[in-house]
């Protein structure tokens, strides 16, 4: 088989299997019985409306103001604690552990305390965002630090490199493919937190708006809600995986040609 | 010491010292964490904070009230819904791994709910199964069971090319082959997912018991309401201790059970 071909049996299947999908929604949700989860025909109109009324818009801005706020705030702390952790033994002694029992901890757990510190609101969310993403980072930095190939280390010295010019042409482009999949993980980790934040600690934006029609039992407004949300995590992630790959494939090769 | 330390570090090596201990390290900056944390919960009052001593007959009065079974049902419910995941996420991961045409036709389906919010879906999961056991059982799954596809399909197709030639070769047959070959190579990957998959499981049941109030996270909520943290921060370090158990016996397991098993990273 050659490539092409493999390539378009795989978009056809793909398409087969979105038109199978649909069609079984359609017939199961158009049952009465089944008034939980209403069709297709239903539910997209309603996404529709949402969209053009402004609602699901406003939402998702704002869910994303949580979300990028979130995210630059763990990117930085988790960049500083990620290289102190690589570069200094004191802090990985005695870091490493507690990184990694925190690690261990479901921090959902947390949402009924932490309204006390910092408010239900903005900040709390953000928050949450950062309790989800802040250790992946760290991990990541500091595994990126310490693991460059040891080849390609003594191919920087064999060149004479040392001290900051090593730093500048080996350990930092090799340390940013780490990174930047630590921060694909993190995007699709903080809009997690996110949606979470926004559904359990109080209702707001995207999580009101699918909290507020589930209340309401407005069931295709609900789905709407639900696979906007779902779609929207996919496709930041998706895209947060499209720029990882230009920018890592840019560093490398601008800096080792 | 790894190779960028050594880059790092000046090249006249220091005499060793007492204080490159890591367990004289972490004795002085643990000590240090805790001492700050004891003066902020004193400064702060216990309705911020709960001072270390509190937080320790915390755990005393968790048993002493009966939280113990409660926590227990949880638990339950956690097994149930992680054994689902299990029993259904690896033939299908196997089934994606090994076929183009189901890796297309579920694929992408898989991939998109392992990356995105699932808990988005818990309204509609409530309408659908209540709020009883079913709908606990139904998010712990929902919570593990990507994990579980996403790593097997790795394993199954990181199946080394040259041994599944070497069977067809020897006309072993596709049952014996699969046995024999398939499932023994893509067994360290499935053992990750099912680690991955138990602590975000403990995520999935937390966070089901505290939308609705019951279980575990519902004595959580009503600790947090009431402020009463000490037996709080007792309970959510009771849990993290269970979650972090559960993986390790994970990991335990798997190396009673396959030493021949190479480490692998997971997808």
């Amino acid at each position: 088989m050659t490539m092409s071909a493999q390539r378009r049996n795989a978009l056809l299947l793909r398409i087969a299997s979105l038109v199978a999908f649909l069609a079984l929604w359609q017939w199961y949700g158009s049952d009465p019985i089944h008034f939980a989860t209403p069709p297709p025909t239903e539910v997209f109109p309603a996404l529709w409306e949402g969209i053009t009324e402004g609602e699901i818009l406003g939402a998702t801005a704002g869910t994303l103001a949580t979300l990028s706020v979130g995210l630059v705030i763990s990117i930085v702390f988790g960049l500083i604690l990620g290289f102190a952790v690589a570069l200094f033994p004191w802090a990985r002694n005695t870091l490493d552990p507690l990184i990694d029992a925190a690690y261990a901890m479901p921090v959902t757990m947390l949402i009924p305390v932490i309204g006390v510190y910092t408010g239900l609101d903005f900040r709390g969310r953000v928050f949450i965002v950062i309790t989800y993403v802040l250790l992946v980072i760290v991990i990541t930095t500091s595994t990126g630090v310490r693991d460059v190939p040891r080849d390609l280390l003594e191919t920087g010295r064999a060149f004479g490199l040392k001290g900051r010019e090593l730093w500048r042409a080996v350990i930092l482009p090799s340390a940013m493919a780490h990174i930047a999949s630590g921060i694909s993980t993190g995007v699709a980790r903080g809009i997690r937190g996110a949606i979470t934040a926004e559904l359990l600690l109080i209702a707001a934006d995207l999580g009101a708006y699918i909290l507020d029609a589930q209340a309401r039992l407005l069931t295709d407004q609900l789905l709407a809600g639900i696979l906007w949300t779902l779609l929207l995590g996919y496709v930041l992630y998706a895209a947060a995986l499209w720029l990882e790959r230009r920018l890592v494939r840019w560093r490398t090769l601008g800096d080792l040609a | 010491m790894t190779a960028v330390a050594e880059a790092a570090s000046t090249q006249a090596k220091p005499r060793e010292r007492w204080t490159d201990n890591k367990w004289v390290q972490r004795a002085i900056v643990w000590g240090a964490l805790l001492a700050l944390y004891e003066l902020l919960a004193i400064i702060l009052g216990d309705f911020y904070l709960a001072s270390l001593e509190d937080i320790v007959s915390g755990f005393g009065q968790i048993v002493e009230e009966g939280r113990i079974p409660t926590v227990l049902t949880s638990l339950e419910h956690l097994l149930v819904g992680f054994a689902l995941a299990a029993a259904v996420g690896i033939p299908i991961g196997v089934a994606m791994g090994r076929s183009f045409v189901v890796d297309q036709v579920i694929g992408m389906y898989v991939r998109g709910l392992f990356v995105t919010s699932l808990a988005a879906l818990l309204p509609l999961l409530i309408i659908l199964f209540g709020v009883g056991f079913r709908f606990q059982v139904a998010v712990v799954f929902l919570f593990s069971v990507f994990f579980v596809i996403v790593n097997t399909a790795a394993g199954a197709r990181a199946v080394p090319r040259q041994l599944m030639r070497t069977a067809e070769a020897f006309c072993v047959s596709p049952t014996r082959r699969f046995t024999a070959v398939v499932l023994p190579s893509s067994l360290p990957y499935i053992v990750i997912g099912l680690r991955l998959a138990v602590a975000n499981a403990y995520t999935g049941m937390v966070l089901a018991e505290l939308w609705v109030g019951v279980g575990t996270g519902g004595i959580l909520k009503n600790m947090g309401q009431n402020r009463d943290l000490p037996k709080f921060f007792a309970m959510v370090l009771l849990i993290t201790a269970l979650a972090a158990f559960s993986s390790y016996l994970i990991r335990v397991l798997e190396k009673r059970l396959m030493p021949w098993a190479k480490e692998v990273r997971a997808a």
